[in-house]
């Protein structure tokens, strides 16, 4: 028996090394703080905010056209440019820090959560204002931020009573659809601006200092971009996944109107996951937590195969249909070992209460 | 929303079951408890922390979720632990008999923000709610006696109640209405950022009736006024949390009265903190002369002359955010970090403890 014993352990001390000399010969050095920023910049946030603006282009000619003609190729190219912006959006509205969180860009650009339905009110009111004031150039920016973004061009698209399209009877919605697709192009336009123009917040976040309002260190900009990661999970887990846990619940996700809940859950788990590979965390982990990248790895292919409305994808393994109870326990697992194993190792702890008080 | 309320119910329940031997370890060892507080512990559990100067873990009450501020009665013994925002369930309890802790929650269509304070003579608990439909602040009126019973509730006369102190007139609320609209099916997503109505009310807690109300100019409505303390005069100091665009730095921290109009700070340039638009709790020296503010984003406490209103030190301590004051210039503080701290207002250590597996929540309070 104690032979047996010592041959197992043998036999299992043998295979750990492997692994380990395996893992240390596969293992990535770890980024300095400041190769983490520039390489989640590169990677990951300003190719997301371009691509939200260059979407968000074609928003505005994409409307004129429907109003122009209302045949059935304006009206594809009008929900494709708006499921592109949509998408677009989902890669970056975790990113609450910076140019997104100026100006009150985030609730301009999309409205939700909405609860209480203050869109729909609001957005009915002005429509049936007929206002023209509300429709000259700039004016809608200075309305409530419920009827200047996404959500509100959504009904505005999606209205099957009076679609917008040639005719007097859509002639204002159409204004009203036209002004609003404007002001989400500027508004995705000067994020981006701001975030690549010469000494914008890419540079804030490269040249940290003394001189330096924001960033007096590497680590500051770092820790910023850890904190938008757990941000990124929770927001996900919170408002898009468990309030389809409630049975009872009559929760449509975000964009569903258009039939893109799903997508816009996809599209933001893509882009943590970009955001998560571009910062290199794992690579601070010590050859003691091969489990915590055991265990990252299989909550990522549960993500990624999920629709995030219990439903999978259709790249997803063959009757590989995570339940989303699942879902919600990999995004709060992903969340808890980012926050206490790989940000720990990384010398980039944030604290408790910074992170989230109240 | 009813799944998560009974949810958290049934943990708490089972929770503190599956817990006697901490809960009642049969002496309270009341003698030696110094502060109270919240605190998450190891990587996902939660608990109130009953605590003794030195940092000693004197008695540990299990929460399913995380907890916020804690309500103290000095003469009954009697403590609240309430759930932070947007939660619905209170954990009551006694320092001195170590009894079966007692859970309440919040009614249908209510849910607490944090905070509470009870009456001088301890019968009636005041709680920090929003009517969830109404979107609408509300004080919950509870009588302590009836097992927690919900008897009625005042308007907070703003949105977004936060901190509730009573005045030093025994009469009076002071009500920090952070002016953030929030409800549990949305999570923590603040609902209104363009549309803030931050403010600080004094109310009667009889009647309910609105004493005074002081709100911000203007520019300054994404300032969530949040934390609130009482100075030697009645004074009442608020902390708040810029909401607002990052690269605009208002000041946080400044006075009111009822009678007083509300005051920023204004140190010299020389001498401001840069707090990272954000304060995490208030507190006010034992005689009331001194002001603390925990700035948990910028690792800092700020200490400030009530008399003056100047800034007379700042002190550094990573996560720093649960305050309370000691005696004469004397605070402790605590961190997300496990830090338990005793400084003086000039900022000089006198000693520190280093907890393992607990992170301190926002606030901290001082018993005894």
């Amino acid at each position: 028996m104690t032979t047996l014993f010592l041959k197992i352990v043998a036999r299992t001390r043998a295979v750990t090394a492997l692994l380990l000399l395996v893992s240390s010969a596969g293992a990535a050095e770890p980024p300095s703080h400041y190769a983490l920023v520039q390489s989640a910049l590169e990677k990951s946030i300003i190719p997301g905010f371009e691509a939200l603006s260059k979407t968000a282009a074609r928003l505005p000619d994409a409307i004129s056209h429907v109003c122009a003609t209302g045949d059935d190729a304006s009206r594809l190219e009008a929900a494709n440019a708006f499921r592109d912006t949509v998408v677009a959006w989902a890669g970056v509205e975790y990113l609450r820090f910076g140019p997104l969180a100026d100006g009150g860009r985030r609730e301009r650009l999309s409205f939700w959560p909405d609860p209480r339905g203050i869109m729909n009110r609001q957005l009915r009111q002005l429509i049936a204002s007929h206002d023209l004031k509300i429709i000259e150039s700039g004016a809608i920016a200075k309305q409530s931020a419920a009827v200047q973004g996404l959500p509100a061009l959504e009904v505005l698209l999606t209205d099957k009573d009076n679609p917008l399209g040639p005719g007097e009877a859509s002639e204002f919605s159409c204004k009203l659809a036209t002004a609003i697709a404007g002001n989400i192009s500027g508004l995705t336009h000067e994020l981006s601006e701001a975030w690549t123009t010469a000494g914008g917040w890419k540079d804030t976040m490269l040249r940290p200092g003394s001189d330096n309002a924001v960033y007096k260190e590497p680590q500051e900009g770092a820790s910023e971009l850890v904190k938008a990661l757990l941000i990124g999970f929770q927001l996900v887990a919170d408002s898009e996944v468990k309030p389809r846990l409630d049975p009872k619940s009559d929760f449509a996700g975000p964009f569903a109107k258009s039939g893109l809940s799903q997508i816009y859950f996809q599209a933001g788990i893509a882009s943590l996951g970009k955001l998560y590979d571009a910062m290199a965390l794992e690579s601070y982990l010590g050859d003691d937590k091969v489990w915590v990248k055991s265990w990252a790895d299989g909550a990522w292919r549960t993500l990624k195969a999920s629709d995030g409305a219990g439903g999978a994808l259709e790249t997803a393994a063959k009757g590989d249909v995570p339940p989303l109870r699942k879902v919600f326990d990999m995004l709060s697992g992903l969340r808890k070992l980012a926050a206490a194993e790989m940000s720990v190792a990384a010398g980039l702890t944030v604290g408790f209460n910074e992170l989230d008080g109240d | 929303m009813v799944i998560d309320r009974r949810a958290l119910l049934l943990g708490t329940l089972v929770s503190v079951g599956l817990n006697p031997a901490r809960v009642l370890a049969g002496d309270s060892g009341a003698a030696d408890v110094a502060f109270v507080s919240a605190a998450k512990r190891g990587k996902s559990a939660f608990s109130v922390l009953l605590l003794a100067a030195d940092g000693t873990i004197v008695r540990e009450i299990p929460l399913t979720a995380r907890g916020h501020d804690v309500a103290l009665h000095p003469a009954s013994g009697n403590a609240v632990v309430f759930a932070r925002r947007p939660g619905t369930f209170a954990v009551a309890f006694n320092l001195r008999t170590a009894s079966q802790p007692q859970i309440f929650t919040a009614e249908e269509g209510r849910h607490f923000y944090g905070h509470g304070a009870f009456s001088n003579d301890g019968r009636l608990l005041y709680v920090s709610e929003n009517d969830i439909a109404g979107a609408r602040g509300v004080i919950g009126v509870y009588a302590v006696g009836a097992g927690y019973k919900k008897i009625g509730e005042h308007p907070s006369h703003g949105l977004g109640p936060h901190e509730i102190i009573l005045m030093p007139d025994g009469q009076t609320l002071a009500v920090a209405n952070g002016g953030l609209d929030t409800v549990p099916e949305a999570g923590r997503e603040n609902l209104n950022l363009d549309a803030m109505e931050p403010s600080l009310t004094f109310v009667d807690r009889q009647t309910g009736q609105l004493r005074a109300k002081h709100t911000l100019a203007a520019d300054l409505k994404q300032l969530s006024i949040r934390h609130i303390a009482a100075d030697a005069r009645g004074l009442i100091w608020f902390g708040a949390q810029w909401e607002g665009s990052p690269g605009e730095t208002p000041q946080l921290i400044g006075s009111v009265g009822e009678a007083d109009r509300l005051r920023l700070i204004s140190p010299p340039a020389s001498a401001e903190p840069d707090l990272k638009g954000y304060i995490g709790s208030m507190a006010a020296s034992r005689d009331g002369q001194i002001i603390a503010a925990s700035a948990p984003k910028a690792g800092r406490v700020v200490y400030i002359d009530a008399a003056t209103g100047a800034v007379k030190a700042v002190s550094d301590l990573k996560d720093a955010c649960g305050i309370a004051g000691e005696h004469d210039d004397t605070f402790a503080a605590s961190s997300g970090f496990g830090v338990l701290r005793h400084e003086r207002a000039g900022a000089n250590v006198i000693s520190e403890a280093q907890l393992a597996d607990v992170a301190f929540d926002n606030h901290l309070r001082r018993w005894g």
